[in-house]
């Protein structure tokens, strides 16, 4: 890092002055100025719908030069982006969110995908090769580049799109929630390599929800609120509560301990489960777990991408394409569900991981993704009763707060929270005894957490079981009674609610016990 | 219009009130440009038939030759609904309507047990696509192409490819039949009533329910139940009352909408349709209802060859030929989408009468059958990239 006599005579390569976008109804992004200079990171944070999205959205030509107020000088040049393309010619490159893997073509392809080095029309696909290995080493990533993309594991997808953007010569790198995916030992490594990049004189905007990493990663900080800047910060360091505050613009409340009933009886029990490789590797997702979740309890299991948390879930809740052996209890009834119908017969709600590819309905109504795994319960052997169902579905959705309160708005229109929100009602109007939820703020900004972990308590303090899967250890260590951790399908820890990060953190990466 | 979009508009919250409102509009935008299309269509063909167009004789016509296309895009568009397709439309319709003229000339057997037998033939066409759907999971669209060819060729195989005739009078009256003027003139009548009443009575519930519907949307909708009334009123009482086939139109349509719109099984279908994995999450059995879609389907193969062989009364080669073209090229007028999880079962029914309306223009003004081809396959892509457009449109705005 430099020092800040250095920073001010580095040139920048992003200055932006009194920038604002506003949509009809919504003024988006209002009098923002922003500065990032050579080999520095900022870091943008904010809660969902400050502003964000559509800040960089602007840099990265997404919003067209001509629809926006307000200047932008790309290293000093007075810039206005015709699209995405002209963006990334100048050297600014946004590296999305969401994953846009295509998992059938190669490594190699996904990463050059748009330029692709040719010659005589064909594509040379030595240098590509060589090309995709060099980038692949300098992330150490070890994959063939030949391999599918749908071979790799969802975090080394994230390093790979990223290893990608900054093939393009990027002169400011604009990363999206790039750690939402990855673990620990993974952001830390991208954070390394980010520093290595910043060598090269690469500029970045960092967005995150995690202030933990923040301290790591970035220079400055900017906090953007209702789409204005409400505070910068010269170091992250020390500053984590004033930082929340200008975040969310009120102090932030402390959660009460919950006390747990320790007799409680057993709700879920698993035994000894073992879960085969859905394509016939002989790899075994889980070998031989075994776990007892009681009444009233919230139950953590930590691990790494890949440890083994989804397939184990995806198993107990018949959602496993491939072979399952073991026992399975819940309350009381003894035996394996075939399949997520039966697992919901049973009394077994899972939120999924990934809510845009395995929750929601898209361009569906809030009523018809709130009622879709409880149907039965609101139709006759034909019919489904309406005003029963809306009356339901209302109570739902009040009662879990999704704002704005619509039964019949697309549910694509809601922010990430209330999306989760959404799906969470659905699995509460199957009155679930046991509740599985894999990965539930991810992508979640802080406040809308805040109300998912409330809701959370309030399920279990209703006597049911829940078994929460994350791959964030602070969410784990706060809100969970007991924390089980898992290591290459085996479960190799289990811990307190005191229990400390590091060795959570031992456990998962199997250097405990 | 569906339940779907019958409950209430919500009341956004400031942030995403640009967004939401807008979403509304185009929803509703879809519906005005058919509504545009069909009145210029009309009045354009009105002025250069020099009056033929716009008569009862007419319009009359032009819903008997709308009926058999829309029972089956109906049908089609709950398949699309879910993702799925089917190519095989035409021909397995063709070799209903040789089951149904084999029975009535060979066998002899009298219109209903005729009427039944074909059902059940189309039921097994429909069970043998499933299967291969759901069972083997071979993508629809390959299933049905086979069924394309293999559906003809069992039907030329069986009758060398002739023509099979005459069908007894009672048969041909399943479709060429009338019901008197007065009584269908009453009906229409009774039927534009309860339908007011049952507007009514939604708008009062869901107000009940607090979410109510809004007057210009309730008025809009009583405006255009009235304008309907109407004008099938005047086509009906001016020539020889309400034909037959478009009582099946009627029957078979109220029945999948209440289907898509009242019940599980249609509730299921648009989950299945947009986003197949979470569905299968959330407990809906996809296999049953994927096989159930192909047997609704093959029943009304059943419907539409008995009534295209009641029609020509007899079965000839041709019959059916394009058919698949037009019953999906209807749906996606109707506003179904290729993408699944998006369309009306009234929708599919209004993009039939809309496509046949095309048809019927240009027989009127004596447009060569060549010409009539390229411009069928015009609005079809025409109504493909509208649907796109209006999916690119969403995407970026949400």
């Amino acid at each position: 890092m430099t020092s800040p006599d250095q920073v001010q005579d580095t040139p920048s390569v992003l200055e932006m002055r009194r920038v604002s976008k506003s949509y009809p109804g919504v003024q988006a992004v209002s009098d923002v100025d922003l500065r990032v200079r050579r080999g520095e990171t900022v870091a943008v944070i904010g809660e969902n719908g400050a502003g964000k999205s559509t800040l960089m959205k602007i840099i990265s030509g997404v919003i067209p030069g001509a629809e926006f107020d307000g200047e932008m000088l790309v290293e000093g040049r007075l810039r206005h982006f015709r699209g995405v393309r002209d963006a990334e010619a100048a050297g600014v490159v946004l590296v999305p969110q969401e994953l846009y893997i295509a998992p059938n073509l190669s490594i190699a392809d996904n990463m050059f995908v748009g330029m692709l080095p040719g010659r005589w029309g064909f594509v040379d696909e030595a240098r590509l090769r060589a090309m995709a290995r060099e980038r692949l080493a300098f992330f150490g990533i070890t994959a063939s580049p030949d391999a599918p993309a749908g071979t790799l594991s969802p975090s080394e997808q994230r390093l790979v799109t990223i290893a990608a953007a900054l093939s393009k010569s990027a002169k400011l790198l604009i990363l999206d929630e790039p750690t939402a995916a990855l673990t620990d030992g993974e952001a830390r490594h991208l954070f390394a390599r980010m520093r290595q990049i910043h060598e090269q004189g690469v500029g970045c905007l960092y967005i995150t929800h995690r202030l933990d990493e923040i301290e790591h990663v970035a220079d400055r900080v900017m906090v953007m609120r209702n789409g204005r800047v409400v505070a910068n910060f010269d170091t992250a360091r020390g500053n984590r509560a004033e930082i929340v505050h200008a975040m969310i613009g009120r102090e932030p409340e402390r959660m009460p301990d919950r006390r747990v009933d320790a007799r409680a009886a057993p709700i879920l029990t698993v035994n000894d489960l073992r879960v085969h490789d859905a394509h016939g590797g002989g790899r075994m997702r889980v070998d031989g777990a075994s776990l007892t979740l009681h009444r009233g309890e919230i139950l953590g299991l930590f691990g790494l991408v890949g440890a083994g948390r989804t397939e184990l879930a995806r198993a107990v809740f018949g959602a496993w394409p491939g072979k399952v052996e073991g026992r399975v209890q819940v309350d009381g009834t003894e035996g394996l569900p075939r399949n997520p119908r039966e697992a919901i017969a049973r009394g077994i709600g899972m939120l999924t991981e990934n809510r845009k590819q395995t929750g929601l309905m898209g361009g569906q109504s809030v009523l018809t993704n709130i009622s879709a795994a409880s149907l039965a319960d609101i139709a006759g052997r034909l019919f489904i009763d309406g005003p029963r169902e809306r009356a339901r579905d209302l109570a739902l959705a009040r009662k879990l707060d999704v704002r704005p309160l619509s039964l019949t708005a697309p549910v694509d229109a809601y922010s990430g929270g209330n999306q989760q929100k959404v799906l969470l009602a659905r699995w509460l109007a199957t009155g679930p005894r046991v509740l599985i939820l894999d990965e539930p703020t991810f992508g979640v900004d802080v406040g809308a957490r805040f109300e998912l972990y409330r809701l959370i308590r309030a399920l279990a303090d209703d006597g049911r079981g829940v078994l929460l899967i994350s791959s964030d250890l602070a969410e784990v260590t706060d809100e969970c009674d007991r924390i089980l951790v898992m290591y290459k399908g085996r479960i190799t820890g289990e811990f307190g609610r005191d229990a400390a990060r590091h060795t959570l953190m031992a456990a998962a990466t199997g250097e405990g016990s | 219009m569906s339940e779907r979009e019958a409950v209430s508009r919500p009341s956004p919250a400031p942030g995403r009130q640009g967004a939401m409102r807008r979403l509304g509009q185009v929803a509703d935008l879809r519906v005005l440009s058919m509504l545009l299309v069909f009145i210029v269509l009309c009045a354009a063909f009105h002025i250069w038939s020099n009056g033929i167009f716009f008569t009862p004789r007419n319009l009359s016509l032009l819903l008997r030759q709308a009926s058999i296309i829309a029972v089956i895009s109906a049908g089609v568009s709950i398949l699309m609904v879910m993702g799925e397709i089917d190519l095989s439309i035409g021909s397995a319709v063709y070799l209903c309507s040789v089951v149904a003229a084999t029975l009535q000339v060979d066998v002899e057997l009298s219109t209903w047990p005729t009427v039944l037998v074909t059902v059940l033939a189309g039921v097994a066409m429909g069970a043998w696509q499933g299967v291969w759907v759901v069972r083997v999971a071979v993508p629809s669209f390959v299933v049905t192409l086979a069924g394309l060819l293999a559906f003809r060729g069992i039907g030329y195989y069986a009758t060398d490819a002739a023509t099979i005739a005459p069908l007894s009078k009672s048969f041909t009256a399943l479709s060429e039949g009338f019901v008197e003027p007065v009584a269908s003139v009453a009906a229409v009548a009774v039927l534009a009533v309860l339908g007011g009443v049952y507007l009514l009575w939604r708008s009062r519930q869901l107000a009940r329910e607090g979410a109510p519907m809004g007057g210009g949307i309730l008025a809009a909708r009583l405006l255009s139940l009235a304008a309907t009334a109407a004008l099938l009123g005047w086509t009906f009482g001016g020539f020889r009352g309400v034909p037959d086939a478009v009582l099946w139109v009627a029957g078979t349509g109220l029945v999948l909408w209440v289907l898509m719109t009242r019940t599980k099984f249609g509730r299921n279908a648009y989950m299945i349709g947009s986003n197949r994995e979470a569905a299968v999450l959330a407990g809906v059995p996809l296999g049953a209802q994927l096989f159930s879609g192909f047997l609704l389907m093959g029943l009304l193969y059943g419907v539409a060859g008995s009534l295209i062989a009641a029609r020509l009364s007899a079965s000839t080669p041709s019959a059916g030929n394009y058919m698949e073209l037009d019953a999906i090229a209807s749906a996606v007028i109707g506003g179904t989408s290729l993408r699944g999880g998006v369309g009306t079962i009234p929708g599919a029914i209004a993009g039939a009468v809309l496509l046949a309306t095309i048809d019927n223009g240009m027989s009127i003004l004596n447009v060569s059958s060549f010409i009539q081809l390229i411009v069928k396959g015009m609005v079809l892509l025409f109504a493909l990239a509208f649907d796109a457009y209006m999916i690119r449109h969403r995407s970026y705005r949400v």
